[in-house]
């Protein structure tokens, strides 16, 4: 979709919205004089994108650069994967950023980047000016040997980014015999949602168990020790899906191929390799910042992922660019909860900065506090959470986790469980609506 | 229990007269509790809505929360993030800043559903809920 046929609707509808009563920040764009353009639609991009509106008043206009009608939330997907969430139900469009903030909202992909002359480059070839741009495209991976061409890939989905290959996934597990094996690989950390891939396995091992009793998870970790919830993970391994599931911690896949229907992933041991052989392999290759962070120049942490200015979100490398979200290299957990944080943190800054404010005044620096929580399914009916503060440390210049905050549910229950969708739906609604 | 929470509120008020904060450095500290609770008249979802609360109301919960040992609810382990001036900072925001209720009184864990369906009713998207058991 054309820029200019966005440029037409969004003034229609900007003319004919009505204000909704949002703890008393409704605006809509009129009279312009400081562009944000925001790139992603995900939980960092469409949070900044609100926040940047409301907060910025009607002297800032804002874009929303995403290419996807409908944005398909990873959290709350491993549970399409059992079947206990629908599918539908996590998609989100941004069409509230527009209406209720006046958001403009184009369907486009960014493809490059003038941060001097505040020029950003679409895919469809026309170009958006900014005064301050905001990106947050997500994670993108490593290319897997052995996976070169996109049908060996929908093969063996990773389902990381939720989308196509969430329900591709959970039609390989539906289909699978009893008795048969699946395979889930855990990336060198970080990687998005550090109990994500546990909780995975937990669903589907609860999976098998209920409906392929004879089958069994294999799950290959690369790294030493399980990540997130050691307490609630490590139970469910060895007591709940004792039998049925087979943690393999160091065990990092270096490459995939195939035998016939099986799949079979290859685990470094020293100079030689391990073959692992299934019938469904969910392989989670390794994470790094999306391709446009790389394209834009901007991954010089560990050539991963994008350093940023704590205070901003700024980029290190590039003035009047920010990054935020899973894209960023803060050391911030790579999670939504704390994306959407981010980016009103980054909002906040963006709106000053553009201003002609300072960022860095203590009252400001006591404000800059981060939270995570994160709901993991455990079984069918139970969940556990993990939670976390973060707040700025002056001392060492970062966002620093405050250690009382930190910790995991005493158990998994059925409360926690229900919880898991009162904090999902909120999370939602303050990022997509 | 009760009266040392509201002495410590009273306490918290006095002090807020001391704080330093902008109006802007006190939005962004509330904004993020957003992500948890709604507090106006369309938000949908999330744990006790921050509407038609005092701020020395919302102060004691929070005081009274962090000073919680283990880890049965996640709002005990929030709570532990935020120092005295933090937490009447933010109780001071919602107090004025916050939407008037929808039902008369602030929502709580246990509100029933029917009335949680009426807010989502207002807003965007569906309600996320999970399948029924099979
Ligand atoms: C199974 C699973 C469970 C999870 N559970 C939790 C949880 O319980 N709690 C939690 O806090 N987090 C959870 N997460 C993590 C969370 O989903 C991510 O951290 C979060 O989505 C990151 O937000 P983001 O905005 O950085 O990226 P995304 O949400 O992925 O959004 C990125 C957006 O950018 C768009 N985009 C990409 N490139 C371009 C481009 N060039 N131009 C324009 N647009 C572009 C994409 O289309 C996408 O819409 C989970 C993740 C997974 C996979």
């Amino acid at each position: 979709m054309s820029m200019n046929f966005n440029r037409r609707t969004f003034l229609k509808a900007a003319s004919g919205a009505t204000a909704l009563p949002l703890l008393g920040h409704v605006r809509h764009a009129r009279a312009a004089t400081s562009r944000v353009v925001v790139v992603g639609g995900g939980f960092a991009g469409a949070t900044a994108a609100k926040y940047v509106a409301q907060w910025g008043g009607p002297g800032v206009s804002v874009s929303l650069v995403e290419p996807d009608a409908t944005h398909v939330s990873c959290i709350l997907s491993n549970l399409v994967l059992n079947d206990r969430v629908k599918y539908a139900a996590l998609g989100f469009n941004h069409s509230m950023l527009h209406q209720r903030y006046g958001v403009e909202l184009v369907r486009d992909r960014a493809v490059a980047a003038d941060p001097v002359a505040g020029k950003l480059d679409l895919a469809s070839g026309s170009t958006l000016a900014f005064d301050r741009l905001i990106v947050a495209p997500g994670i993108g991976f490593d290319p897997v040997p052995g996976l070169g061409t996109p049908a060996l890939q929908a093969m063996v989905p990773h389902a990381w980014i939720a989308g196509s290959q969430t329900l591709t996934l959970r039609d390989q597990l539906m289909k699978m015999a009893n008795g048969t094996t699946v395979i889930l690989t855990i990336p060198k950390a970080p990687y998005r949602c550090p109990p994500g891939p546990y909780e995975r396995a937990c669903v589907i091992a609860d999976y098998l168990k209920r409906k392929k009793p004879r089958s069994k998870i294999v799950v290959l970790d690369a790294n030493p020790v399980i990540q997130a919830e050691p307490s609630a993970f490590l139970n469910a391994f060895n007591v709940l899906y004792a039998g049925r599931l087979e943690y393999v911690p160091n065990a990092e896949v270096v490459r995939v191929s195939f035998e016939g229907s099986r799949r079979v992933a290859w685990v470094r041991n020293g100079a030689s390799e391990i073959a692992y052989r299934c019938d469904v392999l969910n392989h989670i290759p390794r994470n790094t910042a999306a391709p446009l962070v790389h394209h834009l120049g901007l991954a010089n942490v560990g050539g991963r992922w994008a350093g940023v200015d704590p205070l901003s979100f700024e980029s290190a490398v590039a003035p009047n660019i920010h990054v935020i979200g899973d894209a960023q290299g803060t050391g911030l957990p790579k999670a939504g909860h704390i994306a959407n944080c981010e980016a009103k943190v980054c909002a906040d800054a963006v709106v000053r900065m553009l201003n002609g404010w300072p960022i860095d005044e203590p009252a400001r620096l006591s404000s800059l506090v981060l939270n995570s929580a994160c709901y993991s399914p455990i079984t069918y009916t139970t969940a556990s959470w993990l939670n976390a503060v973060f707040a700025y440390d002056a001392g060492s210049g970062l966002m620093k986790r405050v250690d009382a905050s930190f910790g995991e549910a005493e158990r998994h229950s059925t409360k926690n469980f229900e919880q898991m969708f009162k904090w999902a739906e909120r999370l939602f609604d303050d990022t997509f609506a | 229990m009760q009266k040392m929470g509201k002495s410590v509120a009273l306490a918290l008020c006095a002090w807020s007269a001391l704080a330093l904060a902008a109006p802007e450095d006190d939005r962004l500290l509330a904004s993020q509790c957003l992500g948890c609770h709604a507090a106006d008249r369309t938000g949908r979802g999330g744990f006790d809505r921050l509407t038609g609360e005092t701020a020395a109301e919302i102060a004691e919960e929070m005081i009274e929360m962090r000073a919680k040992s283990g880890a049965k609810n996640i709002m005990h382990l929030q709570a532990r993030g935020y120092d005295d001036d933090q937490i009447q900072r933010i109780a001071q925001w919602f107090a004025v800043n916050a939407g008037s209720p929808v039902s008369g009184r602030s929502g709580d864990d246990d509100e029933d559903e029917s009335e949680h369906r009426a807010k989502a009713k207002s807003a965007s998207g569906r309600r996320v809920s999970p399948t029924t058991r099979r």
